[in-house]
């Protein structure tokens, strides 16, 4: 079975698609142009003596407002596109509807901290079909939270709680699906390898994982 | 020059790092080190010296002046500048290495307790070094442009290059002053063990914000320059006036006023409050107007004119292609929700070097190109500068278009999984390093051969109408010339 595509990714493609599209048309029509010009218009042997034409020597303020315009109006609309999006990730919903997760980064893992008082490291167990809220700290330098698989990323910064959301797919007939967790901020000599993978679980099952870690990891590192 | 052999041999090391997974070429702490040198020089001490150092030859010559105001100001900048830089490449000598930070040197990283090397220490004096140099040469700059040009040099007819030194030169006296201040502090913390980047009460955003308060105007001053360097030569070649000159001028400037207004953007999830961000996204986007008008408007100019396809102009049209590329993924970046993803990854990597490594350098080898024989009297292999031109272009396109394909691959990693699935593009781009950099060489030796081979060259071989070329500063000889010329100077003067 395929690994279903997260709803936050699904958004995030469809605006990045429609706004990589009008960035490719405006290079293509620039550089175009540009282009069309440097060949039509270069010299070539036995041409007689140029003299520029002065047409275009006047005022061109008007041109610059149409063009400005025009890229505000395109700017615009992404943008408001873009408000539509904004509340997956940073506004989740309510606590009372999620499940919250606290994320310490430290040099060089991730911990993660269940309501119930239970840690892992290194790895993170969420069941599928629910809210998630993870709150993200650091507790020595500055990592950063990257769930690429559902295109959010938060900074891990000490002495700072960061929450970012995110909606977990329907398992869709797999037992379970993987992604990864990466630091994605420059952390010291061992970040290339600070990642975590994040498995999606059957909520029954993941009830009856979470009822049996036990919530005395007090000698695990970072914090 | 010097420093941009060394930062680009920084550079290919890393590419080479980076060519197969799991390879073990440079160690990890080291490959830190070698970002760190690398995004320092290449921005700092390459990009924003060698604009300085052509203004020093033409802005006086632009403007009529014999020299910049301040002589020895001038000396003071660059024994300071030249100084700071052997130290930066010296910490790396040191026991215990260089900064392992990255450029951005984000705190608490960048403390005592977590980079405990004196290298690191070193490096941010000589960081602290170079923003003085800089500072005094800015002011060098902008009094000689105010107060040195000659008679006849009216704001209207200062040339476009002079323009974008001057706006550049503001900037950075506006820019170094937050960064003069945050390296200050950081070395207190790290020498007298006070708290600022220290604490954990908001000690890391702090410095980020400092930092990027610096960090995005340097861009513009990075691409100012190439854009005043790109107009310069492209009026020279299309023998043709600016098109809309005075609105250049004016989006100019209303891009160097936005961009002290756009550092946030850097910080999308640092977890600043969402209506702050949008805030910033909407000032990003605005930057991308007037800066989009500068891009049609040297489109314009070719527009009915008559294009000598010389090494610069080759060069300038490439700077054009990437600062386009390199503008439109940046309006991309302005989008938070869009930014979520990009942080971090090898896109922004991709966005940035295509703006710097792109835009930048080939205007300024464009600008050396262009200026060559005005400076060094000598001609330049024009066949050999087009072969190499072709050669870097594709070497540059190999090694950076990649990028924005390897977008969940982190920033700055020592190495990665065969399983991530980055091997191949990362292949090509060390390929495309391959071509690129030897291409750059190449440029620089196709400079110094010119200049030992003594073949003098006219006094203005492009048939130049710029004021430098032609040493008329009063504006009556081209207005004299011809009835049409004559037209053409004051409406290029209106428009």
């Amino acid at each position: 079975m395929p690994q279903p595509i997260p709803n936050s990714t699904a958004d995030w493609n469809n605006l990045f698609n429609l706004s990589a599209i009008i960035a490719v048309i405006a290079v293509v029509i620039v550089i175009g142009v540009m282009v069309f010009f440097a060949v039509k218009y270069r010299e070539k042997k036995g041409q007689s003596k140029f003299i520029p034409q002065i047409g275009l020597s006047r005022s061109r303020a008007r041109e610059a407002v149409i063009f400005a315009s025009i890229s505000i109006i395109l700017l615009a609309s992404l943008t408001v596109a873009s408000y539509r999006l904004t509340p997956n990730a940073r506004f989740p919903p309510p606590v009372s509807q999620s499940l919250v997760i606290d994320v310490t980064a430290y040099q060089w893992n991730f911990k993660f901290t269940y309501p119930n008082g239970a840690q892992t490291i290194g790895e993170c167990y969420i069941p599928a079909n629910k809210s998630i809220i993870f709150n993200v700290t650091s507790s020595d330098v500055m990592h950063n939270f990257g769930l690429m698989d559902f295109r959010v990323k938060i900074d891990a910064i000490p002495g700072r709680y960061n929450v970012i959301g995110v909606t977990t797919p329907s398992l869709d007939g797999n037992s379970q699906l993987n992604y990864t967790i990466r630091c994605y901020e420059l952390c010291g000599s061992i970040h290339s390898y600070m990642m975590a993978p994040l498995t999606i679980m059957d909520p029954t099952v993941f009830n009856y994982w979470l009822a049996n870690q036990t919530a005395t990891n007090a000698t695990l590192p970072g914090g | 020059m010097f420093f941009l052999i060394v930062a680009g041999s920084l550079g290919m090391l890393m590419r080479t790092q980076l060519a197969t997974p799991n390879e073990n070429f440079l160690n990890p702490f080291t490959y830190d080190q070698v970002v760190t040198l690398h995004g320092l020089l290449m921005i700092l001490w390459v990009l924003t010296p060698l604009a300085a150092g052509l203004a020093n030859y033409i802005v006086p010559l632009q403007i009529g002046a014999k020299d910049l105001t301040f002589p020895r100001l001038n000396a003071t900048s660059y024994w300071t500048y030249l100084f700071s830089g052997l130290l930066l490449v010296g910490t790396v000598f040191l026991p215990g290495g260089s900064a392992n930070t990255g450029w951005t040197l984000y705190a608490p990283l960048n403390t005592i307790q977590f980079s405990p090397q004196p290298g690191a220490t070193l490096a941010i004096l000589a960081l602290a070094l170079f923003a003085v140099s800089v500072t005094i040469s800015s002011i060098n700059f902008i009094t000689t442009i105010v107060k040195k040009r000659a008679k006849g040099v009216t704001w209207t007819r200062l040339p476009i290059f002079t323009w974008s030194i001057l706006m550049t030169m503001a900037l950075a006296l506006f820019a170094f002053p937050p960064l003069a201040a945050g390296l200050t502090l950081l070395t207190t913390d790290r020498i007298f063990g006070t708290v600022f980047f220290s604490s954990t009460q908001g000690g890391s955003i702090l410095w980020d914000e400092l930092f990027w308060f610096f960090g995005h105007p340097e861009v513009y001053i990075v691409v100012l320059p190439a854009l005043g360097i790109i107009a310069e030569v492209f009026m020279t070649f299309s023998k043709r006036p600016l098109f809309a000159r005075k609105i250049f001028i004016a989006e100019l400037a209303a891009v160097t006023i936005l961009s002290v207004g756009v550092w946030m953007h850097h910080m999308f999830t640092t977890g600043v409050n969402f209506d702050v961000l949008q805030a910033f996204s909407i000032t990003t986007m605005a930057i991308s107007i007037p800066f989009e008008g500068l891009v049609v408007g040297l489109v314009l100019t070719l527009y009915k004119s008559r294009i000598k396809l010389s090494a610069p102009m080759l060069y300038c049209l490439a700077a054009m292609f990437t600062v386009t590329l390199g503008g439109v993924t940046g309006v991309l970046q302005a989008f938070p929700v869009l930014d979520y993803a990009f942080r971090g990854t090898y896109w922004i990597v991709g966005h940035f070097h295509y703006v710097m490594a792109g835009t930048a350098l080939f205007a300024l080898i464009a600008g050396l190109y262009y200026w060559w024989p005005k400076i060094t009297k000598r001609k330049y292999n024009e066949s050999f500068a087009k072969i190499t031109f072709v050669i870097s272009f594709i070497g540059f396109n190999a090694l950076y278009f990649p990028y924005f394909f390897l977008l969940d691959m982190p920033r700055r990693i020592a190495t990665y999984s065969i399983l991530s699935g980055w091997a191949s593009l990362n292949f090509d781009a060390t390929v495309g390093a391959f071509i690129f950099g030897p291409a750059i060489l190449l440029t620089l030796l196709n400079l110094i051969l010119s200049y030992r081979k003594n073949e003098s060259s006219e006094a203005n071989p492009w048939d130049s109408k710029e004021m430098e070329w032609t040493g008329d500063y009063s504006g009556t000889a081209e207005a004299s010339t011809t009835k049409d010329n004559s037209i053409q100077s004051k409406n290029g003067d209106k428009s």
